[in-house]
């Protein structure tokens, strides 16, 4: 679990962090700001929103250790100096169920970041809601004024070569209908062997 | 990062950072960016997440279940998936075209009402007629061979339905049959889907990546001209590959479907005005189009 904690604060910090980058030493050349709106700690426990899952009827389902972590990626940046934090702590578990909190030890809110670039401004956005990443979204100013709303998951991406950044991180593979035979050679049969 | 917090910053590293490589090289493509690395970072979180896949073969298709997340390697959740198998091998059981004594085949030869059909069954009758009617006759259960054959749509219908029995998972789940691809996330990452390139099985032409939601793809690679045009009962050949993201599989499959249908000429345009759909068109002269509308 604080694998998966760490590892989600991780990329919550990462995208907070990614554009925070000044694009230059001068500020009248280009500014850079990170907000973070973060405003309560939760503590998400197993028994959160977890869509559609409520329903109880397998025992998977109804595991429950509480989560107190505090955690996330905050602070501002003058555009000189990193001003964001991203750590965890807290994270206790009462243990008494054995199971595993859903909780990520997230904070609640809405990380953006935003920066200045030669074509205009790009920001990212991630809305993290009961301990969990709900949403991640870019948007971009292009230089004519036209604001153009890029979520993070929109456009399909062309991919170079299976073996591309993109690819290492694929689980499924959508292609038209094949046999079982021909699953064998497939994409798809060497995904599902990594993952026994 | 660039320096500690409180630190004077090093100018070369800032001025590292600021390089123009970091840039996209294309600004008015989302693909290449900060929007763009946003994205990997969340599907390589959900990469690292725990991930157990299981494989049966229904319907003369490997089902792929990929569940991720704590729950795993639970022996619970193994049981789950278990229950969710027999459940694609009853319903193949009432959905084939194939076996003789399935609901459906009964329901051709008028030995079954359909109001006493399985539920599946209805469900399935129900979505064909909408997606009949959605398409403008495009897409036609009734129209490419003898009587009613809803094999193009059970395939979808069925993977939804499997996607929503393994939806008592605390965990997120993906389900894949055939092409057709179904995932939930409960953690709030996404799946990344990719997407076969049409002219080379085993490279990847894309990708997306879904909270849920359906992918289907049709196309001539797999099986030459498998898609029957209803309004001439010819196959279709102008449009190589089509891949549709939607809400739900079915929704997917019956556009994918349609787009090869309607072809080179029509499919890109008449894909890019529905709401809530993304893809990928590949059209027989190699070239590639793609959408998304919210």
């Amino acid at each position: 679990m604080r694998r998966i904690l760490l590892s989600i604060v991780t990329t919550v910090s990462g995208v907070v962090l990614l554009l925070q980058y000044p694009t230059s030493l001068d500020r009248s050349a280009g500014t850079t700001d990170v907000t973070a709106a973060g405003t309560t700690t939760t503590g998400t426990t197993g028994g959160a929103p977890s869509a559609g899952s409520s329903a109880g009827s397998d025992p998977a389902a109804s595991a429950s250790a509480s989560s107190s972590g505090s955690s996330g990626a905050s602070g501002t940046s003058d555009g000189s100096s990193s001003g964001s934090s991203a750590g965890s702590s807290g994270g206790a578990s009462d243990g008494s169920s054995g199971g595993s909190s859903a909780g990520t030890g997230l904070t609640d809110g809405r990380y953006t970041a935003s920066t200045s670039m030669r074509y205009g401004t790009v920001s990212v956005t991630v809305t993290v809601s009961g301990g969990r990443v709900t949403a991640a979204s870019g948007s971009q100013d292009s230089q004519d004024g036209h604001s153009r709303q890029v979520s993070s998951a929109a456009l399909p991406t062309l991919d170079d070569e299976a073996t591309t950044a993109g690819g290492a991180s694929i689980a499924m593979v959508s292609h038209a209908t094949f046999t079982s035979e021909a699953y064998a050679r497939s994409l798809q049969a060497a995904l599902d062997q990594a993952r026994p | 990062m660039n320096a500690v917090a409180g630190a004077r910053p090093d100018a070369a590293a800032v001025a590292a950072a600021a390089r123009p490589t970091d840039l996209p090289a294309d600004p008015s493509d989302p693909s290449d960016g900060p929007a763009a690395r946003a994205a990997d970072a969340l599907a390589r979180a959900a990469a690292a997440l725990p991930v157990r896949a299981w494989v049966e073969h229904h319907m003369g298709m490997p089902w792929s279940v990929h569940v991720r997340g704590d729950a795993a390697h639970d022996p619970r959740t193994a049981a789950t998936v278990e229950r969710a198998f027999a459940r694609v091998a009853a319903l193949d059981a009432e959905l084939s075209p194939f076996r003789a004594g399935s609901a459906l085949n009964r329901l051709r030869r008028g030995e079954l009402a359909l109001a006493d059909a399985p539920d599946a069954l209805r469900a399935v009758h129900a979505r064909c007629l909408a997606a009949r009617d959605a398409t403008d006759g495009a897409f036609d259960a009734w129209g490419w061979r003898d009587g009613f054959d809803p094999t193009g749509l059970s395939k979808g219908w069925s993977v939804d339905h499997v996607l929503g029995l393994l939806g008592v998972l605390d965990a997120d789940v993906a389900v894949g049959a055939g092409g057709d691809v179904g995932v939930r996330s409960a953690s709030g990452l996404p799946w990344r889907v990719g997407v076969e390139d049409p002219a080379d099985r085993g490279r990847l032409l894309a990708h997306v990546d879904l909270l849920d939601g359906g992918v289907a793809t049709s196309g001539t690679a797999a099986h030459g001209g498998h898609v029957v045009d209803p309004r001439t009962g010819g196959p279709v050949w102008g449009v190589r590959s089509a891949t549709v993201v939607a809400a739900d599989v079915v929704t997917a499959d019956v556009w994918a479907t349609t787009a090869m249908v309607l072809g080179p000429g029509d499919a890109p345009a008449r894909l890019a005005a529905l709401p809530g759909t993304r893809g990928v068109l590949v059209t027989a002269d190699g070239a590639v189009h793609r959408w998304a509308t919210p």
